[in-house]
């Protein structure tokens, strides 16, 4: 009796430790990179994001944060300065959604803005980019909310392309500060392009943000 | 009277085999982590909006627990998007923080690893943003679910504070790697405590300034 116990105790030990190791946790679905070697060395990789389509929207709205763009824009003003974060999905150039990208905007001094990104790829690992703006990308006042520059007429008057990128790395480059996982031993540079596709006539727009990195080994 | 015994013996060989995964022997080998200095700067979650796989363990295991509807794009599974209000503790004005993060794929219950990765922006208005990244440690949580489980048949953790960030992922850096504005040459580590129970995601950062 006692041996009988003993077995079927070793065995069921047995059977959770080893369930323990064939546990089915979680696996990221990964599509395959488009990655362009260059010749001088190094890699370079496109992402996009088109909006409004794009936009993450987040149920609730922090007490303190203002939503914008139906929740998928979040505002804090302090002190006369603001500052707001938008969420998006990332994109691959075959349109994959591959990632999930924050970009937080601010105005810190002069006219132009200041912006930084992370970008989320679960399968691959996150990068963090900062750039100098071209312009001033903060939203603006309209009535008792907020607009977002890239849906107002006058944002488009100029053109339908415009670099958004302008610093501080040499070239008008952004800077790739930090990479994780299969990104953690790269280091480089970005710019930032926003493609106005269409303009609606309520004024609301349709259109793609390009991000094209350049990383090397460090 | 045989099958019984042996049933009994299964069951109780079963219940043995789980303590020892949930409470694994490998996971006390690892390193730790811990802040050096005796006053950071603590950074509290004031309010946070979340999207995306959950930041409990039922989540992390891949059972369910959504937040904020989930996503349905199959890359986007297990990731998960906070919005969060910092405050911080010695006074000073409120940050904007994003937190990004996904389920690490180099988890194994065998080996008592249930992380996920993140990467943080925080931003002050006007004054400047840091960025941060690290792994976050489900371990102590999922040991404080399964207790519960046994005893309540619930398998969640207790309304509590746990630190995210006990144990270091082996390869992974867990700290500030850039800043910019005035907090340009900030340097430095982070910790993270996560709130269980209550009505409003909560909890705690504490960042040390690197010394060289």
């Amino acid at each position: 009796m006692m041996r009988a116990f003993l077995f079927s105790f070793v065995a069921g030990l047995a059977l959770s430790v080893g369930l323990s190791s064939i546990f089915p946790l979680p696996d990221h679905e990964r599509f395959p990179s488009s990655i362009e070697v260059l010749n001088n060395g190094g890699r370079q990789e496109q992402f996009l994001i088109r909006w409004p389509q794009d936009r993450l929207a987040v149920p609730g709205n922090p007490g303190l944060l203002t939503s914008v763009a139906d929740s998928t824009a979040f505002l804090l003003s302090a002190g006369g300065s603001i500052t707001i974060t938008e969420l998006f999905r990332l994109r691959d150039v075959a349109e994959n959604v591959i990632g999930i990208a924050a970009r937080t905007t601010g105005n810190r001094s002069g006219t132009a803005s200041q912006s930084d990104w992370v970008l989320l790829i679960p399968s691959r690992g996150s990068m963090l980019m900062s750039q100098r703006d071209s312009a001033n990308l903060t939203p603006l006042r309209a009535g008792d909310g907020w607009m977002l520059p890239a849906n107002t007429r006058a944002f488009w008057s100029a053109g339908k392309r415009y670099r958004i990128t302008a610093g501080p790395a040499p070239g008008g480059h952004g800077r790739i500060l930090r990479g994780t996982e299969e990104f953690a031993r790269l280091t480089g540079s970005y710019t930032e392009t926003w493609e106005l596709l269409n303009q609606m006539s309520d004024g609301t727009t349709e259109g793609r943000i390009l991000l094209a990195t350049t990383l090397r080994s460090k | 009277m045989r099958i019984l015994v042996a049933f009994l013996g299964l069951f109780a060989g079963v219940l043995a085999g789980a303590m020892v995964v949930i409470w694994n022997p490998s996971e006390r080998i690892e390193p730790r982590f811990s802040l050096q200095t005796d006053e950071p700067t603590r950074l509290t979650i004031l309010d946070s909006v979340a999207r995306g796989s959950g930041a409990e363990p039922r989540s992390l295991l891949g059972l369910g627990g959504d937040l904020g509807g989930g996503f349905s794009d199959p890359a986007l599974r297990y990731a998960r998007v906070n919005v969060t209000v910092l405050k911080p503790e010695q006074g000073g004005a409120n940050a904007l923080a994003v937190k990004l993060s996904a389920v690490s794929m180099k988890n194994t219950l065998f080996r008592g690893r249930l992380f996920a990765n993140s990467a943080w922006i925080i931003d002050w208005p006007g004054h400047g943003s840091l960025f941060l990244v690290g792994s976050d440690d489900y371990w102590p949580m999922l040991k404080d679910a399964a207790w519960s489980a046994l005893f309540s048949g619930a398998f969640a953790p207790t309304p509590s504070v746990f630190p995210l960030t006990e144990r270091l992922q082996i390869g992974r850096f867990q700290g500030v790697v850039g800043a910019t504005g005035a907090l340009t040459d900030f340097a430095g580590r982070y910790q993270e405590w996560q709130e269980t129970g209550g009505a409003a995601p909560g909890g705690y950062l504490k960042l040390e300034p690197h010394t060289l």
